[in-house]
């Protein structure tokens, strides 16, 4: 008996040593360490072994059959490895080939960037251009440059990221304003949509990265009057439909005055649900007319230019418009979430 | 920020006021109420009552019963609360009162037996009250108020409160406290603020020594001593105030003093004179090593820039944030030092910040608070004093410490101006009249104003003539503003190219070939990185990553958009979905940020990709972008330069336009696919889209459409496997230039009986400009062509 396994063993050994195919490697399990393979029979006769030997045999077996498994394994990986580096090693690949059509699929556009997508388009429609800015930004266009001096509060409010290059993940997209007015001459009218970022943790409601969209207009004598007639339209465009607005204070060190721009909620039309806490508005933005230390560090004289400024969430307007519960499914890459929104197209 | 209308009250009338208007007056005007409380308790059977005699109860050891004094008639009921001591005026709720029972509802008392002793109503805690939770004791009182007195004559138990989001008062320290709310509400409903506070007398004696040591850091600190006091409770419409904003009543000093900070906006300290040493405060940084207990029992280790309110030996408050433990005052406090002060706004916020202890005081006194609520808050401290204590003595003069330098802001500011900036033709007389209702005084010349601003709104609120705008603007009501467009100049067209790139990108992608667009985070995994083979070094790197896995920004989409192939593909079956975003990299100044296209096709269930399918498909992908680029003709070239680890070396391709590389398309190298165990076969096509951006326009021209019909021609090759399909298609274009208008490979066949040898199908479209073409002709070319491909490719043409 012990012979037997012996020879088994070096026969089964010999051939594993000329495999060279994952193919070949699963019939050699099969023949040996299969249902009905050379070492499983071997351990099925065990019954005929005289009952004084059966331990030393047993062992004998067993032992055999781990071998033989750890070298069939050890074998794979060689082959494995082998099958990769034959793979990247070739020659004979061609890429001058010709293309191959892809079978007819639905695709989806980004829920942020359906909504973005109607919000250019209604802004384009008013002659503003749509800007896009740095993600990374320095102190001087986040905080410094929009009148948020090293002290202020406002630097609280706003948790940062700071890099370890001295800048910073924008934590809003108003640097864009200093920078537009760097880059444009006045008068003119823009808007900047992206990535904004804000140092805090992340639960169904709270995200550190969103979108946001800053609109930014300058020009002589801008009033509030303007403002709440533009943001209307503006509004009415991107909803479509007849929208209220109304403005109440809000403090925004780069704006002056500024304030909290609220809709009337339009799941109850202003009568009271729970999206509005039943008061019948809902908050949509902050707004005003931009600070003039905010047009001086732009580059212009505030006593020439004038401008008002906004900035819109697009994540939140997205969870608005399709009630989604969970903010971070935005930037979660479950493509289940993203094949929902079959919206949108050609701008 | 809770604010009590009976509060309120006490500086406007609110008489015949309709308060659910008032509040979105407010709301519109000055600041977000949260939310608008209504407290009705129901107040019948209650009453004042002064407890006479306590007694053990005959069967229960914890358990005693009160023998209450209602006046004209006596009244014995069993009490349970610890605080139950003969001599107390308390509240008992008589049988018949609506009492909340400790889960809050709501039931009526009847004339009981406990433990076989008969009880006639209770005596109340807080929460039987609907106060508060609080039901640690029974209510305890000072004795202003008669026993017997029913409780709806003493007090006015109603209150409506409101809810005031404090984020929206960052910018108006002025709003910390009823006096200020007071004077807005006056100011929106036109009428008399009612806020006079007098002079205490102040005796002379009993010398105490203050000293400010660190005057930047405290501009002004008073301090005043009063003897002969008895700590007992505050009276009952302070309890009731203070009940209903939330704060738990302690005992009339502790009381006072944040009544007084709840009224005046200026936080108090009281100090047991028993425990200052030698009489003498000093206001000073704190000293190297030193340590303080505050009054929550924490201890703190103090570094230079923390201010410190300090006896002879040791400090005894953190200065404008907590009172330290050595100098609290307990019952047996009988002579007090009453601190009023002002600290400067940016040093309490540091040192509470670095002590993680907020306070009321701290977040008062971190807005920048006007140095003289210092003065109010003491005064209103004295009058309560006098008031409640009638034997108290103020025993010293009123120390009062000022390093303010008394700067009036003045702003000169036109009302056309003010019109103007609001889009509204409000009068000079109304833009006057609402600046003087908030306590601006105003010199006026004809339009010209020049407008004084009251100190307590100069501190940051206030300074330029737009903070004036914004006055006017938010009394007047925005609503009252009607909306108007702008008349503006006409702006040439314009777009970003960047931007047309993209959406031309998204609509190829997401319209025309079915992918998916995703986004993901501007953060990689430093555990991603490595499995990848892949450093985090030389990346722009986090001070503060949200968690330690992320310590960086992506320098390559790859990574996440790999995490992304590996969350979805147990759920999917072809995967095809792209991300436009920014990419980082380390640079001088700020970061290189190039907008970047990640384009993935994976399949999961594919078992090997030999022939390259998905690249093959990723290569149509790119192509099709091209076409609608209009940068011109795409090509892919071999290129073996890459160092990515994604990247196979044998299918991978750069992306050229315009002759420069834009971008790459690569099966993804199998030894990642190994490492993060992704099963499904991926293909990678990656674009520079600020590169394509930045590149010349080109525009296809149109081609002439042939006058004459065309023959189309197949011939199939078998050649070596190293002789590429482009190489091929040169050679055969070069067979009869002239006639030859199209040649397309549409078939490619492989088989282990060809070897090394391929065949590769084309079909060649031949049309002259002039003739129609005569098979003949065909028959003659195709000669040509057997011959030039043998001789130029070595390949053979079957049939
Ligand atoms: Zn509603």
């Amino acid at each position: 008996m012990l012979d037997k396994i012996k020879k088994i063993k070096k026969k089964a050994l010999t051939e594993l040593e000329k495999i060279n195919s994952l193919e070949i490697l699963r019939d050699f399990e099969v023949k040996f360490l299969g249902k009905k393979g050379e070492i499983t029979v071997l351990l099925k006769g065990m019954g005929k072994v005289p009952p004084e030997n059966r331990k030393e045999v047993g062992q004998a077996v067993n032992g055999c059959k781990i071998e033989i498994r750890a070298k069939v394994e050890e074998k794979e990986e060689k082959i494995k490895e082998m099958i990769i580096e034959k793979d990247i090693n070739r020659k004979d690949f061609d890429i001058t080939l010709p293309s191959q059509p892809l079978p007819h699929k639905k695709g989806t556009i980004h829920p942020v960037v359906i909504i973005q997508n109607k919000v250019e388009a209604a802004f384009e429609q008013l002659g503003f251009k749509v800007l896009d800015y740095f993600e990374a930004e320095d102190d001087w266009h986040n905080f410094e440059g929009l009148n948020i001096p090293k002290d202020h509060p406002a630097r609280d409010m706003q948790d940062t990221f700071w890099l370890k290059d001295g800048n910073l993940l924008r934590t809003h997209t108003s640097p864009g304003q200093l920078r537009a007015m760097h880059d444009y001459p006045p008068p003119f009218r823009a808007i900047f949509p992206g990535k904004v970022f804000r140092y805090e943790k992340t639960d169904a409601s709270h995200e550190h990265t969103f979108h946001q969209v800053e609109g930014l207009m300058i020009d002589k004598n801008l009033s509030v009057a303007n403002l709440i007639g533009i943001m209307k339209i503006l509004l009415e465009a991107i909803f479509e439909r007849k929208v209220d607005v109304r403005l109440r204070p809000g403090f925004f060190p780069f704006v002056e005055p500024g304030f909290e721009l609220d809709i009337k909620c339009m799941n109850c039309n202003g009568k009271g649900c729970q999206v509005c806490k039943y008061s019948g508005w809902v908050e949509l933005l902050p707004c005003g007319l931009v600070h003039p230390n905010v047009i001086r560090a732009g580059g212009l004289d505030p006593d020439e230019w004038s401008g008002w400024a906004f900035g819109l969430g697009l994540t939140r307007l997205a969870m608005m418009k399709y009630k989604i519960s969970h903010i971070t499914h935005f930037l979660g890459g479950d493509l289940r979430f993203y094949r929902q929104f079959t919206e949108g197209g050609l701008k | 920020m809770k604010i009590s209308m009976n509060w309120i009250g006490k500086y406007v009338d609110l008489n015949g006021i309709d308060l659910n208007e008032l509040s979105n007056r407010f709301t519109l005007s000055v600041a977000e109420i949260d939310e608008v409380i209504k407290i009705k308790p129901k107040s019948s059977n209650f009453y004042i009552t002064k407890v006479d005699e306590v007694k053990p109860h005959p069967n229960a050891d914890k358990l005693r019963i009160a023998v209450c004094d209602l006046g004209n008639r006596s009244q014995e009921v069993v009490c349970g609360a610890p605080n139950l001591h003969s001599g107390m005026y308390s509240i008992l709720a008589d049988t018949g009162a609506v009492v909340k029972d400790p889960k809050g509802k709501e039931f009526t008392l009847q004339e009981t037996k406990i433990r076989d002793v008969k009880s006639s109503g209770m005596l109340v805690s807080p929460s039987e009250m609907g106060l508060s939770l609080d039901h640690g004791g029974i209510i305890e009182l000072d004795n202003s108020l008669a026993a017997g007195t029913p409780l709806d004559q003493a007090v006015s138990l109603q209150d409506t409160i409101w809810d005031i989001d404090n984020k929206s008062l960052t910018h108006r320290p002025d709003l910390w406290g009823h006096v200020g709310i007071a004077r807005e509400i006056a100011s929106l409903l036109h009428r008399d603020f009612n806020y006079n506070l007098t002079k205490p007398d102040f005796s002379t004696e009993n010398p105490l020594e203050i000293k400010v040591e660190a005057p930047v850091l405290c501009p002004r600190y008073t301090a005043v001593k009063i003897s002969k006091i008895k700590i007992q409770p505050s009276p009952l419409w302070m309890q009731l105030l203070l009940f209903h904003t939330d704060q738990r009543p302690i005992n009339n000093i502790v009381d006072f003093t944040n009544f007084v900070m709840f009224s005046t906006r200026n936080p108090l300290h009281a100090f047991d004179i028993n425990h200052i040493k030698d009489n003498k405060i000093i206001v000073r940084r704190a000293r190297p090593q030193e340590t303080i207990t505050t009054l929550d029992g924490e201890k703190h280790d103090l570094i230079g820039d923390d201010l410190v309110i300090a006896d002879n030996q040791r400090a005894v408050a953190l200065a404008g944030v907590m009172g330290g433990q050595n100098s609290e005052v307990i019952s047996s406090t009988s002579e007090i030092v009453l601190e009023s002060a002002n600290f400067k706004a940016g040093s309490i916020r540091k040192t509470a910040s670095r002590h993680g202890i907020r306070t009321e005081s701290s977040a008062r006194f971190e807005k920048s608070l006007d140095p003289d609520f210092a003065r109010q808050a003491a005064w209103m401290f004295c009058e309560l004093v006098n008031k409640n204590l009638p034997d108290s003595e103020i025993s010293s003069k009123w120390y009062d410490l000022s390093a303010v330098v008394d700067q009036k802001v003045v702003i000169s500011i036109s009302c056309d101006f003010i019109r103007q900036k609001l889009g509204n033709s409000i009068s000079n007389q109304k833009i006057v009249k609402i600046l003087k209702s908030l306590d601006f005084k105003i010199d006026e010349n004809g339009d010209q104003l020049k407008v004084t601003v009251p100190s307590y709104r100069a501190t940051k609120d206030i300074s330029i003539p737009e903070d004036l705008v914004e006055e006017i603007g938010r009394i007047f009501g925005y609503d009252n503003i009607k909306p108007q467009l702008p008349a503006v100049t006409m702006n040439k067209p314009f777009y970003l190219p960047i931007k047309k790139v993209q959406n031309l990108i998204r609509n190829e992608l997401s319209i025309e070939l079915g992918f998916n667009e995703i986004m993901t985070y501007s953060f990689v995994k430093e555990d991603l990185l490595t499995e990848i083979g892949e450093k985090i070094q030389d990346r722009v790197a986090l001070v503060n990553p949200i968690s330690k896995e992320e310590p960086v920004l992506r320098k390559y989409l790859v990574p996440n958009l790999l995490e992304a192939v590996l969350k979805n593909e147990r759920n999917e079956e072809k995967i095809r979905f792209y991300e436009l975003g920014r990419i980082f990299k380390p640079e001088q100044g700020l970061p290189l940020q190039p907008q970047m296209a990640g384009v993935v096709i994976a399949d999961p269930e594919l078992e090997n990709d030999d022939e390259g399918t998905l690249f093959f498909q990723m290569k149509f992908v790119l192509e099709n972008l091209f076409s609608r680029l209009e940068r011109g003709q795409v090509e892919f070239v071999a290129n073996n330069n890459f160092d990515l680890p994604w990247i196979h070396p044998a299918k991978s391709a750069a992306v050229i336009v315009q002759d420069k590389t834009v971008g790459y398309l690569t099966s993804l190298n199998p030894y990642i696919s190994k490492n993060l165990q992704i099963k499904s076969k991926v293909a990678l096509g990656i674009l520079d889209l600020d590169l394509i951006s930045s590149l010349e326009k080109k525009i296809k021209l149109f081609q002439p459409l042939p006058k004459y019909p065309g023959i189309s021609h197949d011939v199939s090759i078998i050649i070596d496997n190293n002789i590429s399909r482009k190489e091929v298609e040169k050679v055969l274009w070069q067979v009869e230039p002239q006639l030859t208008r199209k040649i397309e490979c549409f078939d490619v066949y492989t088989s282990k009986k060809l070897k090394n040898k391929r065949s590769l199908s084309f079909r060649i479209l031949f049309q002259h400009p002039e003739k129609t073409l005569k098979q003949k002709k065909i028959k003659k070319i195709h000669q040509k062509i057997v011959k030039t491909v043998k001789e130029q490719t070595g390949g053979t043409i079957l049939s």
